[in-house]
């Protein structure tokens, strides 16, 4: 009885966590806290704290201020969460600029110009706009997406084929635990792979909005691992005693 | 001071302006100052009817370079000119899709058609737009400027802010600089080692595309054109860093940014201000307007006209060469990587795109002091060749006319004629053409070159009306500077760039700039920005640099130009001599990808050839495997074969039997005493006689001996047994001396009976080629019997006969019957007493054989003859000591053979009893032997019978026959048609039927019949109707009627591939469509035409066919619905077929695709870089890049998955053709199996998004997840391995499976099962009919070999291939089916079976009688059988079942032979000619052995169901059960709804199944 519990709840564990990294938002991350301008029309600079967080399907920006430079001048709470994405259909980059041909993210980074958003939003929005030799960062962030995805919805059947197959052939169901865990580690490493030659970096007056990975790059690789090692102890339990 | 915080103006021109955040902004439309003049009003260029822009540059442009400027302007202005342009505008990326708007090059022209080939063009490509505009006439094609519109110091931080951030150092607020780690390097800005995406077309002197890297990295993304614009670049940048160097030294807390910002503020003011205030006025000759401060409501937009025109008339100021000198006026000589040297500046058009290179040499200051000593070209509308011819252009057209390019973007951007634009721009029109330029053509013509008026004039058909603004806006040059038009609209640009815009330096609301600030930047000249970053000194340079004014400090040596006095300015060069460049001209992108191409498709080709090879060697290596194999067990029977007597010796070896069907296993057992040679199966468990050579038959005919022929090459293993007018017994022996034992025990064997042998060697191919194989005997045989029946039935419709050449008939009319072939064709036993006696008969030369002849004479007695030559015939076949009277004997011995024919034991007394009886009718009592006068007694009521079977077998009415044996249905009222002569005859016979043979089996004791079976006999339908058809007469007749049947067979079939092929052909049509039309002018389809229709149909095609592959392979779902009503209207059991059917489908879309890509492939091979970029949006590549074919190929995603597909379907399809299957099952299935790789592959081939979005997986998904889900099914059954305890192969190809019922297995009669073969694949279940009954112990099955799993299993369990081991293992599946386990539910059940149908009825008819004997509580009373059949042959076994359960009253059995007459075999024929005459005597049927009656045609169910009705009055509820072919199943439903709906009270319930 526990056992099967427990095969219940890795099952499920396992499959949230796939989709957790599927839609996760943070496969990279940067954030900082630094001076810059704020807005057009504006003189004075804002202290915030500038966050990016890329996910498989977009750019989450965050913009929040954090202590009140000019109190008093400014009544505005400033505290922006922006979605720049690039899922359209087959994450396609779309023609160059930002007509109604272009990619998604150009598209909206334009819509975002007409909206009038803050301006560290739109430089960092930017810089995933661009496209030419060796600034392509929108384009790798979105390949990597791409292919990461792909992988992350494949491994979604699969561990669900995985579940059902223990309660069938064991043996199967430890192959397809393998699969899975690579088809996630896949994930992982094409995610890694596929950038852009040139780190991407975005400076700030105080500092630099540098990426590192994020939760759901890590969880992809625990949950891969997960599932390798599944895979593995079962195969080996199987191969010991098989029952 | 602290300095207070300002806003910064933007990088990208956004929110410059309140009201209208894009204005000026970086892509937004140029503005269109303008009304558009787009000959459709919308987009097509304008000027449709100007004139060929070769012709007008040629006319109007053309002239001798070195003129110098009338106003001493210097070169410096020249190209800071340039670099203005370069910080307002930016339109020159072309758009995407490409849009090839080409000028025709006018034939002969002097450069670009020397050879006066014509036809040629210059690419030209239209400029990219904003794609919201261009659909209708009120929102024209509007064009994008990449960069904003504001002097807001683009050319140094670049167009958006991402852009500045790469230029910065990040230390005191500076631009990075190639100096910044290593002072002793000039102070240039940094490399583009991150690659920037600047312009990087190939430097056209030496036609090379170059990697970005090299270039300086500049705001200005096209900095680096020319060494004399990229000087202002380094100046500038130099500029930053100073003003940077200088607010940090004042502001040392100021953070990096804050500098940065700053110092970005004064270089954009100065630069403002030095544009505003000292360039424009030098370039235009008039000073701007006063500034009024800042006005929000002025767009600062450029206009298409000031983009198009009127700024580009600084192509006329470009000189083709620029000085450079140092400090001391020493003017030097270029000596540079274009390698030309000695010349006396730097030639401009061998400068482009490789400007670093120059600065390396000299630095800016050398350039920047020879530009400023340099007088520049003329004002006029000469422009230097190294625009006009020379200037840069894409690799296929190195060198282009900028003057045509020009006259072209003006239409391109659908600027109206010259006259409308003076007009719009306040200005009036010019109405004769000296008006233009009344100083030039009036004053002084000669300035603009000779008869320019003229040409122009006459190129534009002398109307004013519609001509380009270009040609005559420059035109109206003067000394001055640019003419009215071009002047008033580059005023009216710039006015309104500084008016409109929000940052200006002198808008002193922005806050940027304090008074001071303002004033020192008023002060500020380009000269002091020189004098304060470069080593110039104060002294180096003239006050105006804009002009060489006579306080120049170093005058030029001479006016750069054709006209020099002094040394020269050098060529512009072309590369001539690449490989890729041909003419100089044209540049071939293919270069490169020849030899991947061609080695990718011989490898391609290589790849399926050695598949190919890999099947065939598989194949031969399972070939000698089974060899192999086979000489073990021949080895073990030879061990364990005794010897059983002196008289036999053995011999075992492999018997060849024919090409195709290869070697078996036999024993030849040579007895000396009987003088036969016996070929027997070589198995542990049976040893049936394969064939007997009788050499007595030699001796009786005199023959000498047979022939002996030996092979005399190879392994020297092979012997042919020659004898005379049979087939060749061709053997194998494992080794020579094996051989050379048997041939000696032959040999001595041979002499023992009297015969010799002739002896000769022949090699082994000979051998083989020549013997007479067992299969050429066989279809001999078969045109022997069909001869004989089409001469016997036909003889005068000659026109049915085979047209046999002349040698086949003779073949034929010498042909010998022996008594076992002659038995084979009857299917009997060849020692049974009725062959030898009919054997007897027929041969009356006695000679052992039936020569053509004597078969042919006894076919004419039996098929025509009166009833006395039939009873003669017969009588004389029993009279086997010829005496003339069969004596009670010989009597005795007929009435046993003709027992012995239905495979009968009879009790020795009941053959006695049976011919007391017999005689004692007859009055025969006592008589020791009768005569043939007693045996015509005996027979005499059947005289009309036998006359009648005599009409009928002439084949004149055959629709008239109707057989009864059971005339007292007449008595029912039954509607009869017979005739009533024929009706008396046959009731006469019936009654006068002495010899009963159910009497024997039925009651041992009783002679005659009880009451109570008459009265059975009487309640007993016997008679059926049937439908005749004659076979059409005619070769083609017969065709017809072949196809019709075929049609009507398959009906369902044939309606589901047709609806599928059409679906496909939809699918493959709607993708075709959508790329020929919709997206004509898109992607791809520019590139390659219609391959990409063919290649994007097929591929949408093959998506769809590759998925249905799959769903036809659901085989658990095919089960499940196969039981459903649907089964009804799909036919389900055609899976497999329709798997194949779609795979070819799939195959011609596949090869279709491959082909087309490689068409394409070469097209975008051929493509240039610009145009892939925007083609092919996901795939990259590098500016400096050419990509090609094998980049296309193996190195994108799509094109990899692409060859690795082709290579996967190779193997697949390859290893799944018949041969495969056949000779190595285990490659098909391993090869087979690789479909998820297959499938992987091509979902990442779409995943590559080449062309297009993917969607593979919108087809792919539904059918892999029913087929997972199928999948699964299969693996969650529990696989039991099944032992097979006996396996036996029946004759027709059938096998007989029987293995063990696991326990717990339940089934009803009538259902089916499915079972794996382990050797054939676990996973690949074929349906099969139980064919025991439930209460069996056992269960089995009767399999017929039909396609290739079926005949792998019938060789699996082939002893021969089992040889000593176990037999295989069968997995089982089941059971399935219902319907027909229900027939005991009602009290009259119909079975009607057709073809292999009648396997489920094997079980019931068990089960009935297994039933009829236990069970009480039965309500079954009564079952008619009717099986219907084209031929009874291949079910032999099933009348063994039959017979079985025939005796019980429950079951009455009819069966039908539906085959047309002309294509009897001649079993059937006997059948048909003797069960008549021959049942009489024994009430059975000679060759089936059942007492159930055959019936010729097809069952008129109707009639027969009506029948039923009066049979059993009291019955409501008939079951009805059928199972075969639809066509029969559908006539039986029909049949049953006439009855239902025209009787009432009665109901019959059809079910069926069709297999
Ligand atoms: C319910 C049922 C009961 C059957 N009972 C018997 C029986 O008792 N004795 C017997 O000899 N045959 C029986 N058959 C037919 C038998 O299943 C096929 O002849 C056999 O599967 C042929 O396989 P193959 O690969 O050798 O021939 P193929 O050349 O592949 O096929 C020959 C024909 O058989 C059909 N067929 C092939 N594979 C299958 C399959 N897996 N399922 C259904 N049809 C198939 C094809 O559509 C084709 O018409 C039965 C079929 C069904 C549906
Ligand atoms: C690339 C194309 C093809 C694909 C993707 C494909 C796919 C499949 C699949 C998935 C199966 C089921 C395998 C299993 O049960 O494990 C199958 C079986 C089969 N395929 Fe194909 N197939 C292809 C081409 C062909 C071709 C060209 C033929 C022969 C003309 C063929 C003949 C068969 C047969 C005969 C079987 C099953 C064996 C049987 O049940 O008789 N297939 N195929
Ligand atoms: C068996 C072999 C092949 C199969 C099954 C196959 C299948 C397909 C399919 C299904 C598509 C559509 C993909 C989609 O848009 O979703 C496609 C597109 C394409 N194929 Fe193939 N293909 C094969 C071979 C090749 C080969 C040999 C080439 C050339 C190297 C090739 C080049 C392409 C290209 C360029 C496209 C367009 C890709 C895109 O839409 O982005 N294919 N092919």
């Amino acid at each position: 009885r526990i056992f099967s519990l427990i095969r219940v709840l890795v099952g499920v564990f396992v499959l949230g966590c796939i989709f957790l990294v599927n839609f996760g938002q943070e496969w990279e991350v940067a954030e900082i806290e630094s001076v810059t301008q704020y807005r057009a029309g504006l003189r004075e600079e804002i202290h915030a704290k500038i966050g990016v967080k890329i996910g498989l399907r977009s750019v989450n920006i965050t913009l929040k201020e954090v202590t009140s430079f000019n109190e008093g001048r400014l009544n505005e709470t400033i505290n922006y969460n922006e979605r720049f994405s690039w899922n359209n259909e087959g994450f396609t980059l779309g023609r160059a600029g930002f007509g109604p041909f272009a990619g998604r993210f150009n598209q909206e980074y334009r819509a975002g110009q007409r909206k009038g958003l803050p301006y560290p939003i739109l430089w960092i929005a930017e810089y995933f706009t661009i496209d030419g030799e060796g600034i392509r960062w929108g384009r790798f962030y979105l390949q990597a997406g791409y292919y990461a995805h792909i992988l992350v919805w494949l491994a979604f059947p699969l561990w669900i084929l995985t579940m059902v197959l223990f309660y069938m052939v064991m043996s199967y169901g430890a192959y397809f635990s393998l699969l899975t865990g690579i088809v996630l580690i896949m994930a992982n490493i094409l995610y890694a792979t596929i950038r852009n030659p040139n780190q991407l970096m975005i400076p700030f007056e105080d500092a630099k909005l540098t990426f590192t990975w994020g939760w759901s790059f890590w969880l992809c690789l625990i949950n891969g691992i997960i599932c390798v090692a599944i895979g593995v102890l079962v195969l080996v339990i199987d191969n010991w005693k098989p029952d | 001071a602290e300095v207070p915080h300002v806003e910064h103006p933007p990088f990208d021109g956004w929110y410059n302006n309140w009201a209208h955040p894009d204005w000026g902004a970086a892509e937004t439309t140029l503005y269109r100052r303008l009304a558009p003049a787009y000959s459709d009003g919308v987009y097509e260029p304008a000027g449709a009817h100007r004139p060929n822009p070769f012709e007008i540059s040629d006319a109007v442009f053309s002239g001798k370079t070195g003129h110098a400027s009338v106003k001493n302007r210097s070169a410096l202005l020249v190209f800071f000119g340039q670099q203005v342009v370069e910080e307002v505008l930016d339109a020159q990326r072309p758009g995407c899709p490409p849009e090839y708007f080409n000028i025709k090059i006018p034939k002969n022209h002097a450069q670009y058609d020397k050879d006066g080939r014509g036809g040629r063009e210059m690419p030209f490509l239209r400029s990219r737009y904003d794609q919201n505009t261009g659909y209708s006439p009120h929102v024209p094609r509007e064009q994008l400027n990449e960069i904003s519109a504001f002097l807001d110091g683009g050319l140094v931080y670049g167009p958006n802010k991402a852009w500045a951030d790469a230029l910065r150092s990040y230390k005191g607020g500076r631009l990075a600089a190639y100096n910044d780690n290593d002072a002793s390097k000039p102070n240039f800005p940094a490399e583009n080692d991150i690659r920037l995406p600047m312009a990087n077309p190939a430097p056209p002197f030496d036609h090379k595309l170059k990697p970005i890297k090299r270039f300086f990295k500049l705001g200005n993304p096209r900095g680096n054109e020319n060494p004399f614009l990229l000087t202002f670049g380094v100046l500038l940048f130099r500029w930053h860093n100073h003003q940077a160097a200088q607010l940090q030294a004042n502001h040392p807390d100021w953070s990096d940014e804050r500098l940065f910002l700053e110092a970005r503020k004064l270089v954009i003011a100065h630069h403002q201000k030095i544009v505003m205030y000292d360039w424009i006025p030098a370039w235009l000759g008039t000073e701007v307007s006063e500034y009024k401060g800042y006005n929000p409501s002025v767009h600062p937009g450029i206009a298409h006209v000031f983009q198009s025109a009127a700024m580009r008339f600084g192509h006329t100021l470009v000189p083709p060469a620029v000085y450079r000198r140092n400090r001391n006026c020493v003017f030097r000589n270029t000596s540079d990587i274009s390698g030309f040297s000695g010349h006396s500046a730097l030639r401009t058009c061998n400068t482009f795109w490789n400007s670093p290179v120059s600065l390396h040499q000299t630095d800016i200051d050398e350039l920047l002091m020879g530009m400023a000593s340099q007088i520049t070209e003329r004002e006029d509308n000469i422009v230097t060749p190294d625009l006009r011819g020379d200037v840069f252009g894409p690799l296929e057209f190195p060198r282009r006319d900028l003057m045509a390019v020009n006259i072209q973007r003006g239409r391109d951007h659908g600027l109206p004629d010259y006259n409308t634009a003076r007009k719009l721009y306040g200005l009036k029109p010019i109405t004769d053409w000296t008006d233009i330029n009344p100083d030039f053509f009036t004053n002084s013509p000669d300035v603009c070159g000779p008869g320019v008026l003229e040409k122009i004039r006459n190129l534009y058909n002398n109307s004013l009306d519609d001509v380009d603004i270009w040609p005559a806006g420059l035109l109206e040059t003067t000394a001055n500077g640019p003419g009215e038009l071009f002047r008033t609209i580059i005023k009216d640009q710039f006015e309104r760039i500084r008016d409109g815009d929000r940052f200006w330096f002198e808008n002193r609301d922005n806050g940027l700039y304090t008074d001071e600030e303002i004033d020192a930047i008023n002060k500020t000249t380009l000269r002091d920005i020189i004098i304060a970053v470069t080593d110039i000194g104060e002294n180096d340079l003239q006050e105006n640099i804009f002009f060489v004014g006579d306080d120049v400090p170093c005058k030029q040596p001479d006016q750069l130009g054709d006209l020099m006095t002094t040394g020269s300015i050098g060529e512009c060069k072309r590369p001539r001599d690449a490989p890729e460049v041909q003419d100089g001209v044209v540049f071939d992108y293919f270069w490169g990808s020849e030899v991947s191409y061609a080695l990718t498709f011989i490898a391609y080709h290589s790849l399926l050839a050695v598949t190919v090879l890999v099947l065939i060697l598989l194949a031969r290596r399972r070939d000698k495997e089974v060899q192999k194999k086979m000489a073990m067990t021949r080895e073990k029977t030879r061990k364990r074969t005794k010897v059983p007597s002196k008289q036999i010796s053995v011999i075992t070896a492999s018997e060849w039997i024919g090409k195709k069907q290869g070697h078996r296993n036999v024993i030849i057992k040579l007895e000396s005493s009987k003088k036969h040679i016996l070929v027997t199966e070589a198995s542990s468990r049976k040893s049936k006689v394969l064939r007997t050579i009788d050499l007595n038959l030699l001796l009786k005919n005199r023959q000498t001996g047979v022939e002996l022929i030996l092979s005399a090459d190879g392994k020297m293993t092979m012997m042919a047994l020659k004898v005379p007018k049979e087939y060749d017994l061709v053997l194998v022996f494992d080794d020579q001396r094996d051989r050379d034992q048997s041939q000696v025990e032959l040999e001595r064997f041979m002499f023992k009976a009297g015969l010799g042998r002739t002896l000769s060697t022949v090699p082994e191919k000979d051998l083989l080629r020549d013997a007479h194989s067992v299969q050429d005997r066989k279809s001999l045989l078969t045109q022997f019997f069909q001869t004989v029946l089409a001469n016997a039935f036909h003889e005068e419709e000659s026109e049915n006969r085979e047209d046999l050449d002349f040698v086949k008939a003779k073949e034929i009319l010498e042909t010998e019957l022996t008594r076992y072939e002659f038995a084979e064709a009857l299917s009997l036993k060849p020692d049974s007493l009725f062959v030898n006696s009919m054997f007897k008969l027929v041969d009356k030369n006695e000679n052992g054989y039936i020569s053509f002849r004597e078969f042919l004479d006894f076919f004419v007695i039996f098929s025509k003859g009166n009833a006395d030559d039939k009873v003669k015939l017969m009588f004389d076949m029993y009279d086997l000591d010829n005496t003339g009277t069969l004596t009670k004997e010989e009597f005795r011995t007929m009435l046993t053979s003709m027992v012995d024919l239905a495979n009968e034991k009879v009790e020795e007394k009941d053959i006695e009893t049976l011919i007391g009886s017999l005689f004692s009718s007859a009055g025969l009592e006592g008589k020791p032997a009768i005569t043939f006068t007693d045996f015509k007694k005996i027979l005499k009521n059947y005289e009309s019978e036998l006359n009648y079977t005599s009409l009928n077998l002439a084949g004149i009415s055959p629709s008239e026959v109707y057989l009864y044996n059971n005339n007292d249905c007449a008595g029912t009222g039954v509607p009869m048609n017979a005739q009533p002569r024929r009706e008396n005859a046959s009731s006469r016979a019936r009654r006068t039927v002495i010899l009963s043979y159910d009497n024997l089996d039925l009651s041992s004791a009783s002679t005659g019949r009880t009451a109570n079976k008459e009265n059975r006999r009487l309640s007993t339908i016997q008679e059926v109707k049937t439908i005749k058809k004659t076979a059409p007469k005619g070769k083609f007749a017969l065709f017809c009627n072949d196809i019709l049947r075929y049609f009507v067979n398959y009906k369902l079939h044939i309606f589901w591939c047709t609806l599928y092929t059409l679906i496909t052909l939809g699918i493959f049509i709607e993708r075709a469509y959508y790329y020929s039309i919709e997206r004509e002018h898109a992607g791809l389809r520019r590139i390659a035409g219609y391959g990409v229709t063919v290649t994007r149909g097929a591929a949408s095609g093959m998506m769809f066919t590759y998925a249905s592959l799959l769903v036809t392979m659901c085989r658990n779902t095919v089960t499940f619905l196969r039981e459903t009503f649907l089964h009804k209207y799909i036919p389900f059991d055609g899976a497999i077929s329709f798997h194949k059917y779609i795979a070819y489908l799939a195959l011609f879309f596949t090869l279709l695709h491959i082909i087309g890509h490689c068409i394409n492939f070469y097209h975008i091979s051929t493509q240039t870089p610009g145009d892939l970029i925007c083609l092919f949006r996901n795939f990259f590549h590098a500016t400096d890049d050419l990509p090609k074919f094998h980049r296309w190929c193996w190195n994108t995603l799509t094109g990899v998955t692409g060859v690795l597909l082709t290579i996967n379907m190779f193997v697949i399809y390859v290893f799944a053709v018949q041969y495969a299957r056949r000779h190595t099952f285990k490659a098909f299935w391993f090869t087979h199996n690789t479909y998820p790789i297959f499938f992987i592959l091509m979902i990442l081939h779409g995943a590559g998004r080449l062309v297009q979005p993917p969607f593979t997986h919108l087809f792919i998904l539904g059918p892999v997840v029913l087929f997972t889900l199928d999948r699964l099914v299969s693996i969650n059954r529990k696989k039991v391995e099944i032992a097979v305890i006996t396996a036996e192969l029946l004759p027709s190809d059938v096998t007989y499976l029987q293995f063990k019922r696991p326990l717990n297995f339940e089934y009803k009669s009538g259902q089916w099962c499915r079972i794996a073969c382990l050797v054939q694949g676990s996973n690949e279940y074929h349906p099969f009919t139980l064919t025991s009954a439930p209460h069996e112990e056992n269960l089995s099955l009767h399999i017929r070999a039909v396609g290739p799993w079926t005949m792998n299993l019938r060789r699996t369990y082939d002893p021969d291939h089992v040889g000593e081991h176990s037999w295989p293992k069968v997995f089982l599946d089941g059971p399935y089916g219902e319907g027909h386990q229900e027939w005991y539910r009602y009290e009259v059940a119909v079975l009607v079976g057709g073809g292999i149908g009648v396997t489920p009825f094997a079980s019931i008819l068990k089960d009935i009688k297994y039933k009829s004997r236990t069970n009480a509580q039965f309500v079954c009373k009564k079952v008619y059988f009717l099986w219907v059949t084209r031929t009874q042959r291949q079910f032999e076994w099933l009348t063994d079942i039959i017979r079985e359960v025939e005796d019980s009253d429950l079951v009455s059995v009819h069966v039908f032979i539906t085959q047309f007459k002309e294509k009897y075999d001649i079993r059937t024929t006997m059948l048909y000619i003797c069960e008549r005459y021959f049942q009489k005597i024994s009430e059975r049927s000679l060759f089936t052995g059942l007492r159930s009656i055959t019936h010729f045609g097809r069952p008129e169910f109707k009639q027969f169901f009506q029948m039923l009705q009066v049979e059993h009055p009291n019955n409501s509820e008939f079951g009805v059960f059928s199972c075969g072919p639809p066509p029969m199943t559908s006539s039986v439903e029909k049949a049953c709804a006439h009855v239902n709906k025209t009787s009432t009270n009665v109901l019959f319930q059809h079910h069926f199944e069709n297999f």
